[in-house]
């Protein structure tokens, strides 16, 4: 058996870290540790709850839409606002802006390369002008000796695309993300001031006004961005999933927990109702794919006995605690907290949400992909959700269209008593919550939990595996120089937080060093 | 010259180079001498983009550079060998590229570096990679990886200042490289130039045009007592404010989203848009060009869209401007012109001066203080 230690995984959102353990080419057990520590909830103590909708936003950089939304709930609901619609609905738009932005991003730019051999598009022999023009980039970097950030890279394994049209294609597709993907940022920055990092969602609604010059501003580059969304990424995805990747989905790699979760997403009725959201709430047990349950809050606890903290295990997040020890003994090995949903580990995200939402176009296409969970489906999943969410915009600018001159925030001034809120919805990658308490107009407590720890949270205090180690359990490894399959899995999460991955021998624990040339 | 320059042909090199000197300031009478300091390199200048105690909303920002564009940047200008979101590499091939470029390309390097580092618990607060089974911790990556570089650019204000993880420093040590909040004495202790690149995020131009004012001049571009480059913070927002005649006239919003004080163009009734400082703005005393230069495309921009300035390129960001959402307190004012002497060097400190004469004014007669003054 030997143990693989990936350190740090790249193109993810921040520092995390993972090992496995390999017997006969395929990963037998898996550890998923977050390295880096900065404590949010401990510097937002003392400070005015209003501040957290800023600072809490940059949680993380990729997901800051999210954690703004989360934060504002948390606040609007101790301060006891009524949202406005028009306020709601410019905050839908502001956060579907930055899905229509993220979901393309995590495809080609984070994940494509671990599914084409790049260096294939230098035999591309077709004589398209603009592929032929991509195939020119590419050699005239081979022949300058300087490939770099393409190269090192894995060697590509059996299930690589290699086809140099398909390939070629693919990076042309790439580059048009780079470009399109800012118009999503374009259409954050017109209601929200820039992004990331939007400055105006304020508790009680949002400060700007619509406008029908700004619905049409937004509108000109949101339809640019749809139709190359459907026509480009969506279709990319359904095409590679049911052809050159579809033997990845038929090895079940990255299978996960079968148990999934979600807060829901985009208010359509009362601000923060999770009952009333586009993307419905609600939990699977066991992939039973004909039982839906609600999801109940106060189902919700961390535990820490193996992550970096001293404070009690097991606590709910509106009177949790967080109080780092990165030194902790007793097999501690992540900064990231273990959430469980009703004692169980639970997967969020897309994958999740589409299985909840069992839009029939959507169960088609799991159909043809082969329905259960997988690297591939999680991609399904998430192109899927941009088509649906492509057209719930187009109501909501309707709406807004509709109700020109309607208030856009309920201000209210910050209260003296003693009050609590949670915020939890959706987030591109999974299902994110903050809670907040506050006295004599400051924060008392404020707890995260945020959407990738669903995901990448190490064992629970039963030492049962997170969703993603349980998710790379299984996933064939036939070199161990070339844990290409256990990245593909734990990109498909799409994570947000720094993550490595650990190849080690366990009989000696000595770390079997690799390097590609 | 050749007909094409890394795989771009002439005239598209020239039109980055143009979008450049756009950036920096420049008359585009220097896209020569641009394009002279991009092409003349015998290779791409080697670039190693590392974080500590980050978010990557910085590298984000940066993917939403326009002109150039970030592939342009990736592929035709630098070669970047190491960025953790975009690299191929992963585990110990990534570290290795990162070994091999401080030992082959020693002193020829641009070194980025996003996020604050910390020192509390040896370190172990932020770690990417391993060495003999043992985490490599930030503070020791920071000054390996800064000593051999031609120069650093702390990328964002939690790498220049140590930004919103400095507000919990008490617990994990966290600093910029050079500066531990306005104090020097950050977590960079050697001689290779730092430039500050502040911002949370910074605006891609800030970024891009610094880098490539470095290739073109090999050496830092001109900066304030904070390391910032003049060239991009050399005013307040305020200076430069939308709003500034609705300050000068005394017209504060005091509700969101009230349309008596919104311009009829942005939905409202009011003859214009009134300032935010009473809803906490900082603009009065925040360095950068913000309401010039806008961000994404220049569409839009905070208090564009109808928002507070937070202050992010400031040194004093998060803690030491909280509570964002009250009104900046006179006594900051008061303390902006007693420190005159120690900041009198950043450019454009008369003009704060000034300012917080003209605030201190109508917090006297009411203006900004009392409730509804303004009506």
């Amino acid at each position: 058996m030997a143990k693989v230690v990936i350190d740090p995984v790249t193109r993810i959102e921040g520092h995390l870290k993972i090992e496995v353990e390999v017997e006969n080419g395929v990963v037998k057990d898996a550890w998923s540790s977050g390295t880096m520590y900065r404590g949010f909830e401990q510097l937002i103590q003392g400070k005015d709850p209003r501040d957290a909708i800023r600072i809490t936003q940059r949680v993380c950089g990729v997901c800051n839409t999210i954690h703004g939304m989360s934060s504002v709930f948390a606040v609007d609901d101790a301060f006891g606002v009524t949202v406005p619609d028009n306020g709601r609905i410019i905050r839908n738009l502001i956060f579907a802006s930055d899905w229509l932005a993220d979901h393309p991003l995590h495809f080609y730019h984070l994940a494509a390369l671990d599914y084409i051999d790049i260096m294939a598009v230098a035999s591309y022999a077709g004589n398209d002008p603009a592929l032929l023009k991509v195939k020119d980039k590419i050699v005239s970097l081979v022949k300058a000796n300087d490939t770099y950030p393409l190269t090192p890279r894995y060697e590509p394994d059996a299930f690589v695309i290699k086809d140099p049209e398909v390939v070629t294609t693919a990076v042309s597709h790439y580059l048009q993300a780079l470009e399109m993907r800012k118009l999503g940022h374009e259409m954050l920055a017109l209601w929200g001031g820039r992004a990331p990092f939007y400055q105006n969602v304020v508790v009680g609604g949002v400060g700007i006004r619509p406008t029908v010059e700004r619905i049409a501003e937004f509108t000109w580059r949101f339809e640019q961005l749809a139709d190359w969304l459907e026509n480009t990424y969506v279709a990319d995805v359904v095409a590679l999933g049911t052809g050159p990747l579809k033997p990845i989905h038929d090895l079940k790699v990255g299978l996960g927990v079968s148990n999934f979760l979600g807060y829901g997403a985009f208010d359509e009725k009362k601000s923060g109702d999770i009952k009333n959201r586009f993307f419905r709430s609600g939990t699977i047990e066991n992939l039973d794919l004909k039982n839906i349950k609600d999801m109940d809050p106060s189902k919700i606890t961390e535990d820490v006995k193996y992550s970096y903290y001293k404070s009690a295990s097991g606590l709910k997040p509106a009177v949790g605690k967080t109080d780092p020890d990165p030194k902790k003994a007793g097999g501690a090995y992540s900064f990231i907290k273990s959430p469980r949903y009703d004692g169980k580990p639970h997967e969020g995200g897309p994958l999740a949400r589409m299985l909840m939402q069992q839009d029939p176009g959507f169960m088609e296409l799991a159909g043809k992909i082969g329905v259960w969970p997988s690297a591939v489906a999680r991609h399904a999943a998430r192109a899927y959700e941009t088509k649906m969410l492509i057209g719930q915009i187009r109501v909501w600018l309707d709406q807004l269209a509709k109700n020109i001159n309607g208030e856009v925030c309920d201000d209210k001034a910050l209260p003296m008593d003693a009050r609590e809120g949670m915020g939890i919805t959706d987030a591109p990658r999974s299902a994110n919550g903050h809670w907040v308490s506050i006295d004599k107009g400051k924060v008392t407590n404020y707890q995260i939990v945020n959407a990738s720890g669903w995901n990448f949270g190490p064992r629970y205090d039963k030492g049962v595996r997170g969703p993603v180690e349980e998710a790379i359990v299984g996933a064939p490894v036939p070199d161990p120089t070339n844990p290409t399959n256990v990245v593909r899995v734990v990109r498909s999460f799409d994570p947000c937080l720094a993550c490595s991955v650990h190849i080690i021998e366990p009989t000696t624990n000595e770390i079997l060093k690799f390097k590609v040339t | 010259m050749g007909e094409s320059f890394k795989g771009l042909s002439r005239r598209d090199f020239l039109k980055v180079c143009g979008a450049t000197a756009t950036i920096l300031g420049l008359s585009q009478s220097y896209v020569p001498q641009i394009a002279q300091a991009i092409e003349g390199a015998a290779a791409k200048p080697p670039v190693l983009w590392l974080q500590g105690q980050n978010c990557t909303g910085c590298s984000v920002s940066a993917l939403n550079s326009n002109h150039p564009s970030i592939a342009e940047i990736v592929l035709d200008i630098l070669s970047f060998r190491y960025q953790p979101n975009i690299m191929a590499a992963s585990g110990d091939q990534a570290i290795q590229v990162i070994k091999d470029t401080i030992k082959n390309e020693k002193g020829k390097y641009v070194l980025i570096w996003e996020g604050a580092v910390p020192d509390k618990e040896d370190g172990l607060f932020a770690a990417f990679g391993e060495e003999n089974g043992k985490p490599m911790t930030c503070d020791k990556w920071v000054t390996e990886a800064a000593d051999s570089a031609a120069v650093v650019i702390a990328m964002g204000t939690c790498a220049a200042f140590g930004g919103i993880p400095r507000a919990n420093q008490a617990v994990t040590g966290a600093k910029g490289l050079l500066f531990d909040g306005t104090a020097k004495g950050g977590a960079y202790k050697g001689t290779t130039p730092v430039v500050n690149v502040p911002g949370c995020p910074p605006n891609p131009d800030w970024l891009i045009g610094t880098v490539v004012y470095y290739l073109m001049n090999k050496k830092a571009p001109d900066v304030d007592n904070y390391g910032r480059p003049k060239m991009f913070y050399g005013q307040t927002i305020h200076d430069n404010c939308e709003r500034r005649a609705a300050f000068e006239a005394g017209l504060y919003l005091e509700t969101w989203g009230d349309p008596a004080a919104i311009a009829p163009a942005e939905g409202g009734t009011a003859t214009q848009n009134y300032c935010l400082v009473k809803k906490g703005c900082k603009g009065p005393i925040t360095y950068s060009d913000c309401p010039i230069r806008r961000w994404n495309s220049r569409t839009s921009w905070p208090i564009g869209a109808h928002g507070i300035c937070i202050g992010c390129t400031q040194p004093e960001f998060y803690a030491g401007l909280a509570p964002l959402y009250e009104k900046v307190p006179e006594v900051n004012l008061f303390g902006i012109q007693t420190t005159a002497d120690n900041i009198a060097k950043v450019l454009g400190v008369a003009v704060a001066i000034g300012l917080g004469a003209h605030l201190v004014g109508n917090f006297a007669t009411g203006r900004v203080g009392g409730k509804g003054g303004d009506k």
